[in-house]
């Protein structure tokens, strides 16, 4: 298993990706800098709807994930190496687990890393509110990564389909859609950050805490099976 | 091939996969033995499919596919035993010679582990070059480490896909003598080719597979006394087609003769041996001049396609 997470590692690891995943890292960070250079700042409801909610949660991290999650089965598909890591003695969850912390690992890094000073400058070293919007950056990048791992098992056109669950569910529906919420990834980091610190997106309704942990919980277990038994089934090319 | 010797290594019976309105391979029935077995067609013949399922990585639609007795597919276990080198070039070219073969060692769970990884790289007498990025390789040498990988947890049973795409003359004669010791070492070989002679110098039996179907299996002696006795057409060109052609027609190894619209002759020979000696001395004793003579239909393809439609009348 730890060769098959180092590979996977290595493989989020090109100068491109990082370089990606990077940019975006910081750009939430470098948004709030320019606003909190205004003279009149916007108020805190405005950053948090803005940048933590719109930006940070459902564009940063999603197309970051979406970018690394690719390193876990996406490449070896679209290269045909899959052939190399399937042809193995071991059980397939024990291929699909490492790669899936492979991925994980460095998103999990980064965003939370950015969260958390974008978080701090935004919310003027706030360090309960900087904890819980940090919290909230974990969860999304795992749910994130699990659901892009998945659908890069389940299809060639993982990228444009994943943009498109960008864009139109998270960014759209979610949003917009009543009862969406509760199957929206980030509507359950914004609960996450909520439920860590209630004066945060105090505004807006939100999913119990202990209820999005359940269903993020539920989400990953689901989808590493779904994982599992797609890669027993599936053709390896 | 089909029913000989007891127990065959691999069994395909009535082997079929579809991909959407194409059949790929065609109820193809087989056994398999130990030693080495050519796996002969054109392109898109469904070699690869077929070698693919096999090794239980792609899915049958029907029929079914066995291994030492057991389904190849969804058996982890089983992968312990089979080396397959698929068609594909690609390799992970940020990986070492060395590292990808101790990779390919870790993922089968082989120990120990380093003597394994020497002995293979050693195999394919890569040595020197087991230390430099996978990405600096040649097309030949990729071919090699990406073989090594195949071989390092000892695998009694090789599924090889076009293998020596890309070797140079000295590393065919490697490959096949190095094929030829595990043959002789009791292990299952199964090697695909489109190039005729390729496989003829490898391989003890061969089958041949045309449009996803069985066309022919066994002996390869069997199988070449089969092609020496197709139809071949040959084009000459000369400066006196019709005084030639009236002679030709004369000619044992010649069953017809024409004239195409351009004034060059369309001869159709059964013996091709014969009238490549007998063309020549027939224009000089007629005193006509050859031009050309071209062979019009010596591609695999048309081998492939004249054992198929034999086989069918």
């Amino acid at each position: 298993m730890k060769s098959l997470f180092l590979l996977t590692l290595r493989r989020v690891l090109t100068p491109s990706r990082l370089l990606m995943i990077g940019g975006l890292a910081l750009a939430p960070f470098a948004v709030t800098s320019l606003i909190l250079l205004i003279p009149d700042a916007p108020p805190v409801g405005i950053f948090e709807t803005n940048i933590l909610n719109t930006l940070l949660a459902g564009a940063i991290i999603p197309l970051a994930t979406l970018a690394t999650a690719r390193a876990a089965f996406g490449d070896e598909i679209s290269d045909r190496t899959l052939a190399n890591v399937t042809l193995t003695p071991y059980p397939r969850w024990k291929i699909v687990l490492p790669k899936l912390l492979g991925v994980v690992a460095v998103p999990v890094l980064v965003m939370p890393v950015s969260a958390c000073l974008t978080s701090y400058m935004g919310y003027g070293a706030d360090l309960s509110a900087t904890w819980a919007v940090t919290v909230g950056a974990v969860v999304a990048v795992v749910l994130y990564c699990s659901v892009f791992t998945w659908l890069d098992l389940l299809t060639h056109h993982a990228v444009g389909i994943g943009l498109a669950y960008i864009v139109v569910w998270e960014g759209l529906f979610s949003r917009f859609v009543y009862g969406v919420r509760f199957f929206s990834i980030r509507s359950h980091a914004i609960a996450v950050m909520h439920g860590v610190d209630e004066r945060r997106f105090a505004d807006s309704e939100h999913t119990a805490l202990g209820l999005t942990a359940v269903a993020a919980v539920v989400v990953v277990v689901v989808l590493f099976v779904l994982s599992v038994r797609r890669l027993r089934t599936m053709d390896s090319p | 091939m089909t029913s000989g010797t007891p127990t065959p290594v691999i069994r395909t019976e009535r082997l079929t996969r579809w991909f959407g309105n194409i059949v790929a391979v065609n109820e193809v029935t087989l056994d398999i033995h130990p030693g080495i077995t050519g796996l002969l067609g054109p392109n898109g013949a469904g070699k690869s499919t077929l070698i693919r399922m096999m090794a239980g990585l792609a899915r049958t639609s029907s029929g079914s596919v066995t291994l030492f007795g057991e389904p190849v597919r969804n058996n982890p276990p089983l992968s312990r035993r089979i080396g397959v080198m698929h068609e594909h070039e690609t390799v992970y070219g940020f990986l070492t010679g060395r590292q990808f073969v101790r990779l390919m060692g870790e993922l089968r769970e082989v120990t120990p582990l380093g003597e394994a990884v020497e002995r293979a790289i050693d195999q394919v007498a890569l040595q020197d070059a087991a230390d430099r990025k996978i990405r600096t390789y040649s097309r030949g040498m990729r071919q090699r480490i990406r073989l090594a990988g195949t071989l390092v947890h000892d695998p009694e049973v090789l599924l090889l896909d076009e293998p020596l795409n890309g070797a140079d003359p000295k590393q065919r004669i490697h490959f096949q003598r190095l094929l030829k010791r595990f043959a002789s070492e009791g292990r299952t070989i199964v090697v695909s080719s489109h190039v005729l002679e390729e496989v003829e110098r490898i391989a003890d039996t061969v089958l041949l597979l045309v449009n996803g179907k069985l066309a022919a299996s066994g002996d390869f002696r069997a199988i070449r006394a089969a092609l020496n006795e197709r139809p071949y057409h040959v084009l000459v060109a000369c400066d006196a087609p019709r005084k030639l052609a009236s002679a030709v027609v004369q000619l044992d190894s010649v069953e017809a003769v024409k004239l195409d619209p351009d004034g060059r002759i369309v001869i159709l020979s059964r013996n091709v041996l014969d009238l490549q000696i007998e063309l020549p001395r027939l224009a000089q004793r007629t005193s006509v001049t050859l031009r050309r003579v071209v062979p019009l239909d010596d591609s695999l393809e048309s081998v492939f396609g004249y054992l198929v439609d034999g086989g069918e009348r």
